[in-house]
């Protein structure tokens, strides 16, 4: 199936897995562990590596995913939008993680993938060191984030999971970008 | 100057051509209007000759395409074939074509003809 | 259109002599080709196919035969021709014993062009049995009761069969004017003349080929500048010439124009009598060939003009379908990907490939500008001009007048100026807005205005135009201007602005766009809630376009939309800077030059200007602006002088001016991008995104500085990469 991506912003779409993506890795599917939680309501998550640490996305927003590409830079964007990309004729807006967790500015290596996520209403590519693995967790497998940093009223992360010994951090993906309304006059 | 000559006779292609060619255009050649209208843009003609009865898409057809497209909306567009009949050269006319020329001809009158639709 | 004379048949079977072979190749091949559809026919009378064929065959042997004067060949050929085209259109049945005769006369056709090949005669009369027996056959089919049917339909029709033009035509007897004789002619081109390819330029040069021209042109018929339609024309002409050549020779330069004109030509007396009592005639007046029309000549000049210009405006009523937005859509898209697909193999084409193979390249530009021209049609269906919310802005004009008591005239230009559909539907409410604002915040009372030494009638001007890949609309009036006071006193008091803050004038302008912001007295129906600017600025972003407002006191307000032009394939120039690609519209360069870097003359505490042609050129160097790393100190710079909206020149420094190359736009109206500077985006022949340059943003923004390491990622293959 070919999605041509169109200049108007695509709407939501309820998916349960991502589009065939274009050139791009398979991905493996596991559930999580089977126990107790066999009978809990699950959620899918694209699970993906920055350095050390692993993070996911829920699956619902995810569009698909690409191999690392030349990303263009655009002077004068902030510091976590490290440029933009060719997708299917459409220009998308890459969102370097890492920066936006704070870290170092990462440098663009064959290995990374981009992954195309739908954030308010538009699709943004997150520029990640790799892609792991889909799960399905059970909803009360998701603790919450303790807030270290007060009040924020727009925080980066929804959730911790912990799998198989790993702790995964969940991303609140609408929080990573400003929203496409709401912006100062130039 | 470039010049597109459609005709289905081998015979009257040669001849147009090396007549015009003698008077220094550079002359291509389309066997019927299809032909014609695929070869349109690469020889990018300031001025196109046709024939009439041609097979697959005859003048008439051909000329109405042509004038269709922005490029050649104002080229000068010349029959030249034996149909000598008032009613089809009026076709023509409204169709679009720019001149009617009989055959038989002289080359010279060709060329002469030519010299004086062409700016 | 009449038929181009032959000249005396003197010389022209020589000049012909090459040519003889192929014909009598092509002749062979047809002959044999019409004798296997004349059978076929003969087996199978009522079918279609073999009778074109037939007929076709016959045509081109005919045609060639008439051009090599074999009048035996020509005459037998013609009557076979008569035979199948009275076939053709019904009035004679084929049967076989028909196609039979049909047979035998292709045997001595091809008999007698046998003997033509080997330069010899058929014996006479040869042929005298075959045309008789055509000749027949011909009788019957006028004795038929069908009437003839003229038909015009396009294609092979039945025509009134006239005499074959012969060989040995009479020459048209042409006396030789003795003397010069003057002539006036009178050209009044039809409406459709310039679409026949007819150049007037063409027959004026023709008559002064003939003798001494005098040229009048009468330009009564022009419209406004604004209804000019490049494709008619307006003018007629009166041409005095002088000549030694015949009148005939006279006429003929306006053989093709004369059924799409009206062609008057008038001999002269020669000898214009100076006496004052010579009496003016009835038909032509002797004058000298520079007088001006008379009286007369205008008056039916002017009432052509009307009757032409009645005639001019075609009915452009055409058919249309309903088709639904997404599929256009994906057309839209789909073809845009067409445009990149070309520009990768282009790209990717080796260039020792296209010098050895031309007609590979030819082929491949070809394809390029069918391309070309697919894309421009589709993006057509996508577009509308600005031209349907610009009407019903008078209305609101007018709605808004009545209730305030204004007098309001509203003014269009641009109507049109290409959008995208949605754009122009989303563009109306915004605009509606800014009307109304401008006639109950700008334009003051009847009496307010003539006190201020103004004309009692506001005037509001609304236009449209493209700039190169941005759409520009504005509203202007000619009211009081923005209370500056007044706006940033309310800004102040709402706590947008802090107190005491120094704004400049500009800026205090751009507060009408806050958020509730509102300095009317009352809230009245239309504008003073304080909903309109801020919703209107909020619009104009959704659609990716930009909004501002300029004003000065006592003169008026500008309010200036420009929208990105979604649609457009642009044509463009690529600039490099260091390792990034850069694009400029074509419609804004005025000039590429390369200077050495000395002549880059730098003013203290302001910026670097070059001097061009005695004026100075303030440059913004790209590499800086975008905060990109310094290029290596070379010689030499690239400069590309721009034009800016206000007019003024300036030059942009960058390291390389690559070429000319078409784009599409793309939008990057995502705000995390911030992309002030830049118009859009493109996607290049190597599938990498660029971005176009808008030299009015560049003008006002000011360098940036670097967030993160400017420079565009590429996959790098680090051997020091650790996969921990």
């Amino acid at each position: 199936m070919i999605a041509v991506t169109s200049q108007v912003d695509q709407p939501d779409r309820a998916l349960v897995e991502p589009l065939p993506p274009a050139g791009t890795l398979p991905l493996t599917s596991t559930l999580g562990s089977a126990a107790a939680a066999a009978k809990e309501p699950r959620r899918k998550f694209v699970v993906f590596a920055l350095d050390a640490q692993h993070y996911c996305v829920d699956i619902m927003s995810v569009r698909e995913i690409r191999m690392a590409q030349t990303i263009t830079y655009i002077p004068g964007a902030p510091k976590h939008i490290c440029g933009v990309i060719n997708l299917r004729g459409s220009i998308v807006p890459v969102c370097d993680l890492r920066a936006r967790f704070g870290g170092r500015e990462t440098v663009l290596l064959p290995t990374q993938r981009i992954v195309i996520t739908m954030i308010g209403g538009r699709a943004i590519g997150l520029l990640v060191d790799d892609v792991l693995d889909i799960l399905a967790i059970p909803q009360i497998e998701i603790a919450p984030v303790p807030q270290a940093d007060g009040d924020n009223d727009r925080p980066l992360f929804r959730g911790l999971i912990s799998h198989n010994g790993t702790m995964l951090i969940l991303v609140e993906t609408e929080n990573l970008i400003d929203p496409l309304t709401n912006v100062p006059a130039n | 100057m470039r010049i597109l000559i459609v005709d289905d006779s081998p015979t009257m292609q040669d001849i147009v051509s090396m007549t015009l060619q003698s008077a220094s255009f550079q002359v291509f050649r389309a066997e019927h209007g299809v032909e014609a209208l695929a070869v349109l843009d690469v020889a990018s003609p300031d001025l196109i000759i046709t024939d009439l009865n041609m097979y697959r898409m005859d003048g008439f057809e051909f000329v109405s395409r042509v004038r269709k497209r922005p490029e050649y909306e104002f080229t000068p567009i010349l029959f030249l074939t034996t149909e000598s009949s008032e009613d089809m050269r009026l076709i023509g006319r409204d169709l679009g074509a720019t001149g009617w020329l009989l055959k038989p001809f002289v080359p010279e009158d060709l060329i002469r003809v030519v010299k004086s639709v062409l700016q | 259109m009449s038929r181009s004379k032959t000249a005396p048949t003197g010389n022209r079977m020589s000049s012909l002599e090459p040519f003889k072979a192929t014909y009598f190749q092509e002749c062979e091949e047809l002959l044999v080709s019409l004798e296997a559809h004349l059978r076929e026919l003969g087996a199978a009378p009522s079918s279609r196919e073999p009778l074109d064929a037939a007929f076709r065959a016959i045509h081109s042997i005919k045609g060639g035969a008439a051009m090599f004067q074999f009048a035996r060949m020509v005459a037998l050929a013609d009557a076979l021709e008569t035979a199948l085209d009275r076939a053709r259109s019904g009035r004679v049945a084929i049967s076989r014993s028909m196609a039979g005769r049909l047979l035998s006369a292709t045997d001595i056709l091809s008999d007698l062009a046998e003997a033509a090949r080997s330069g010899s005669e058929a014996p006479d009369g040869h042929e005298t049995a075959a045309l008789a027996a055509l000749a027949a056959l011909d009788r019957r089919a006028t004795r038929t009761t069908k009437p003839a049917q003229a038909k015009r339909r396009v294609g092979p029709t039945t025509s009134k069969r006239t005499n074959v033009p012969s060989c040995t035509e009479p020459e048209v007897a042409r006396p030789v004017a003795a003397q010069p004789a003057t002539y006036r002619i009178r050209f009044e081109p039809g409406p459709e003349l310039l679409r026949r390819g007819l150049e007037p330029i063409a027959i004026v040069r023709n008559l002064k080929a003939l003798g001494k021209l005098a040229v009048s042109a009468d330009v009564s018929g022009l419209p406004a500048f604004a209804e000019l339609d490049t494709a008619i024309l307006y003018l007629r002409w009166t041409f005095h010439l002088t000549t030694s050549a015949p009148r005939a020779t006279v006429a003929a330069v306006f053989d093709f124009a004369a059924t799409s004109a009206t062609v008057e030509i008038v001999e002269l007396p020669v000898s214009a009598p100076t006496s004052a009592s010579a009496s003016v005639s009835a038909h032509s007046p002797p004058a000298s060939p520079f007088d001006p029309p008379t009286q007369a000549d205008r008056r039916t000049n002017d009432r052509e003009n009307v009757a032409d210009r009645r005639g001019k405006g075609s009915d452009r009523r055409v058919g249309s379908i309903r088709v639904e937005l997404p599929r256009v859509e994906r057309l839209v898209d789909l073809v845009g990907e067409i445009t990149i697909a070309q520009a990768m193999v282009l790209q990717h084409l080796d260039q020792t490939l296209v010098t050895q193979n031309p007609q590979l390249f030819r082929a491949l530009t070809g394809l390029l500008k069918l391309s070309r021209t697919l894309q421009d049609s589709v993006m057509a269906i996508r577009a509308q001009p600005i031209q349907t919310i610009f009407v019903r802005m008078h209305r609101v004009a007018r709605d808004s007048a009545e209730q305030l008591g204004r007098e309001i005239e509203l003014h269009t230009s641009g109507e049109t100026t290409q959008l995208d559909k949605t754009t122009v539907e989303q563009l109306a409410d915004p605009l509606m807005h800014i009307v109304r604002n401008a006639i109950f915040h700008g334009i003051e009372c009847p009496d307010v205005r003539l006190a201020a030494g103004k004309p009692a009638q506001g005037t509001i001007r609304l236009s449209a135009r493209q700039r190169g890949s941005r759409i520009i609309v504005e509203v202007a009036d000619d009211g009081a201007g923005i209370d500056r006071e007044a706006v940033l006193s309310r800004a102040i008091a709402m706590g947008i602005v802090p107190a005491g803050a120094a704004l400049d004038d500009a800026a205090i302008d751009n507060l009408i766009f806050s958020p509730g912001l509102s300095t009317a007295k009352t809230i009245s129906d239309i504008a003073g809630r304080g909903v309109g600017m801020d919703v209107v600025h909020q619009n104009i972003r959704k659609l990716g376009g930009h909004i501002q407002i300029r004003s000065s006191c006592g003169i008026g307000t500008t309010t200036i939309i420009s929208l990105p032009m979604t649609l457009a394939v642009l044509d463009a120039m690529k600039l490099t800077c260091g390792l990034e690609t850069y694009l400029l519209p074509i419609a804004h360069i005025l000039e590429c030059m390369v200077v050495r870097r000395s002549a880059i003359l730098n003013v203290p505490g302001s910026c670097k200007v070059i001097e061009v042609r005695g004026k100075q050129i303030q440059l913004i160097s790209l590499a800086q602006r975008f905060g990109l790393p310094d290029p290596q100190q070379s010689e030499r710079v690239a400069i590309v002088l721009a034009e800016i909206d206000d007019g003024s020149v300036i030059g942009l420094v960058v390291d390389e001016v690559c070429g000319h190359q078409q784009i599409i736009v793309k939008s990057l109206r995502d705000p995390a991008l911030a992309a002030a500077g830049f118009a859009g985006g493109t996607i290049l022949g190597d599938g990498n995104v660029a971005l176009i340059l808008d030299v009015n943003q560049l003008v006002r923004g000011a360098a940036m500085a670097a967030a993160r390491t400017p420079r565009s990622m590429r996959v790098t293959f680090n051997a020091e990469f650790n996969a921990a």
